[in-house]
């Protein structure tokens, strides 16, 4: 394991860390018993509202995923083998629906979960959780350096976490209630389940097993509880180096294990340079507990560039130390660009 | 003695709607915004959406249930008294749905706000046509007195004590002030205050700054149609109708 700070051009002139969030994951309770479900569920897709092929429909599929993705956590969500195709669907009838509908027949919510469990004595169990979202969200990618209030991903995400067992908890985490929430970085899918997420499914649904899933973000949370991008606009610097920039950056661990690890930072003129680009800095022996996101405010010369426009890149474990369940998400774009100037 | 409340309430549903509809607010002379309730993504969605901004203290929650509107927990906020509009009367029913749907199982919603019992609130009650809860959003705070001030200090659904509010937003402490998981064996139980909440609340923004701040928003939205107190009635609480997204997402799959 490579525990040297190494240096790339550049000079680190401080790193210290903004936060550390480790939150409490918030579920329901009956007589201090936790209300799970007796087995896994399987939800019934309206495919009048969720086609076949449609974004939303692969908004589903993602948050089914993403969920039976927690590793630690029993598979509890699977798609039912039928389909309803009608426009009126039941609550309380035993068939978890999931289907999307206009904004005001959710009063103005994003999403809505009916859940029904039975009533409280001396413990219960949910029997039902029908899922509506609104329909005029935007079910497909986000980009990860980014912020939007206005995923449909984001809410199928989240209402399968309340489908789950899971309450609303503030944190760095998508039982946020309400967006924009935070995503992970990468190419692929950046809407996933993070680490207070994780740990909640685990509690309520344990297995037993441990996970390793370090992730890098764009976003941090602000003191003010507001999820905000690390770093965005343009900055300019000298093409022959030593300017001073300050960055914040993310590092998550979606896992059951602290991983120790080194974290990257580069530039490129390619917005897609998850991998590669020149590097800028160099950090090893970056520990990330276990459940745990931590914001560093990080402040280093530049190096020498060539002239022209740069995006900026933040990597986590970039050497592999760590076997992971989830790899494509260790490197994310930041939301900034620098230009560099000739001088 | 939850599910004993239920029955009774089922039994007089008759007594408990000409209650909640002997009971309006009125704020504005423009109608209730039927059919175009909004996200409410900043403070000033709220405020478009509220009919007034009221106090009061929920004494105690029942349950009723109705063929169309469903079960429902109605908090009833006493001496209630409006900051902002107007309020018809000091005691005002705020019928959420959710709650026994038959002598076995209760139907709960995560996403609306949960009002406990013996708790002073600052509500903001919606203009529209509402169907799951007369609150807009979750702008339902629960008041308490920072004892360092002697002045009251807003807490959010979340827990988290307000610290700030401005068009951009709401701004919240760091780490709640109290818990907010429900225990479905007493659901309106008042949450205790956490350790150390009381330095939080040191820091929170006083609620008469609060309705300064809102106050100075109200101009540029102010408050907009009136609060009905009782639940829409063109829809059925068992039903949803499903509706496909408009062909306009051009992201890919």
């Amino acid at each position: 394991m490579n525990r040297k700070s190494s240096l790339a051009g550049a000079v680190l002139l401080s790193s210290f860390l903004m936060a550390s969030h480790v939150h409490a994951f918030s579920i329901f309770t009956c007589n201090g018993n936790p209300v799970v479900w007796g087995s896994p569920f399987q939800m019934v897709q309206n495919t009048l509202s969720i086609p076949f092929g449609s974004t939303p429909e692969s908004s589903l599929d993602n948050a089914i995923g993403r969920w039976n993705g927690v590793q630690g956590m029993v598979n509890m969500v699977s798609k039912a083998p039928f389909v309803t195709t009608g426009s009126s669907l039941s609550i309380g009838d035993g068939q978890n629906d999931v289907a999307t509908t206009g904004r005001a027949k959710l009063g103005g919510n994003s999403g809505i979960t009916f859940m029904i469990h039975n009533l409280c004595v001396f413990s219960s169990s949910w029997i039902e959780a029908d899922v509506a979202v609104a329909n005029d969200l935007t079910f497909g990618r986000v980009d990860e350096d980014s912020i939007t209030a206005t995923s449909g991903r984001s809410t199928f995400l989240h209402e399968l976490g309340h489908a789950h067992g899971l309450g609303h908890v503030q944190g760095f985490n998508n039982m946020r209630a309400s967006q924009p929430r935070p995503l992970v970085g990468g190419p692929n899918e950046t809407i996933d389940v993070l680490p207070d997420d994780a740990r909640g499914g685990r509690f309520l649904y344990p297995t037993g097993n441990g996970e390793v899933n370090l992730f890098a973000s764009a976003q941090r949370r602000t003191s003010k509880d507001k999820i905000v991008l690390n770093n965005s606009g343009t900055i300019t610097v000298c093409s022959k180096g030593g300017d001073t920039i300050t960055l914040f950056s993310t590092a998550g661990n979606n896992g059951t294990i602290t991983a120790t690890q080194t974290e990257r930072w580069w530039v490129s003129t390619s917005n897609q340079a998850h991998n590669g680009g020149t590097t800028i800095f160099q950090l090893g022996g970056s520990t990330v507990p276990a459940n745990t996101v931590i914001t560093r405010q990080v402040t280093f010369q530049m190096p020498a560039l060539p002239v022209g426009t740069f995006f900026v890149f933040h990597g986590v474990d970039v050497f592999h130390e760590v076997q992971e369940s989830r790899e494509e998400d260790n490197n994310v774009r930041e939301g900034l660009t620098i230009n560099v100037t000739d001088c | 003695m939850r599910y004993q409340q239920a029955t009774s309430a089922r039994r007089r549903p008759q007594f408990i709607w000409l209650l909640l509809t002997a009971i309006l607010v009125v704020a504005a002379s423009t109608g209730a915004t039927a059919d175009s309730i909004r996200a409410v993504e900043t403070p000033l969605d709220a405020l478009a959406s509220t009919a007034a901004i009221v106090e009061g203290t929920v004494r105690e929650s029942t349950y009723t249930f109705d063929s169309v509107v469903g079960p429902r927990t109605v908090a009833t906020l006493a001496d209630a008294s409006a900051d902002f509009g107007l309020l018809g009367d000091k005691t005002l029913p705020l019928a959420t749905l959710g709650g026994p749907i038959s002598e076995t199982q209760e139907l709960f919603i995560p996403e609306l706000p949960v009002l406990t019992d013996d708790t002073r609130y600052l509500v903001f009650l919606t203009n529209a046509d509402w169907f799951f809860s007369p609150v807009v959003e979750n702008y339902v705070f629960r008041l308490e007195t920072d004892p360092q001030r002697g002045t009251d200090v807003l807490i959010a659904p979340t827990g988290r004590a307000v610290v700030g509010l401005s068009a951009d937003g709401l701004e919240f402490s760091q780490e709640p002030v109290m818990d907010t998981q429900i225990d479905f064996i007493n659901p309106h139980a008042k949450p205790r205050l956490r350790d150390g909440a009381a330095a939080q609340l040191a820091t929170a923004m006083s609620k008469q700054d609060f309705l300064d701040a809102v106050r100075v928003l109200l101009k540029a939205a102010p408050l907009q149609g009136e609060f009905r107190s009782s639940p829409a009635r063109d829809r059925v609480w068992n039903q949803i109708t499903a509706e496909a997204a408009p062909l306009r997402d051009a992201n890919p799959r």
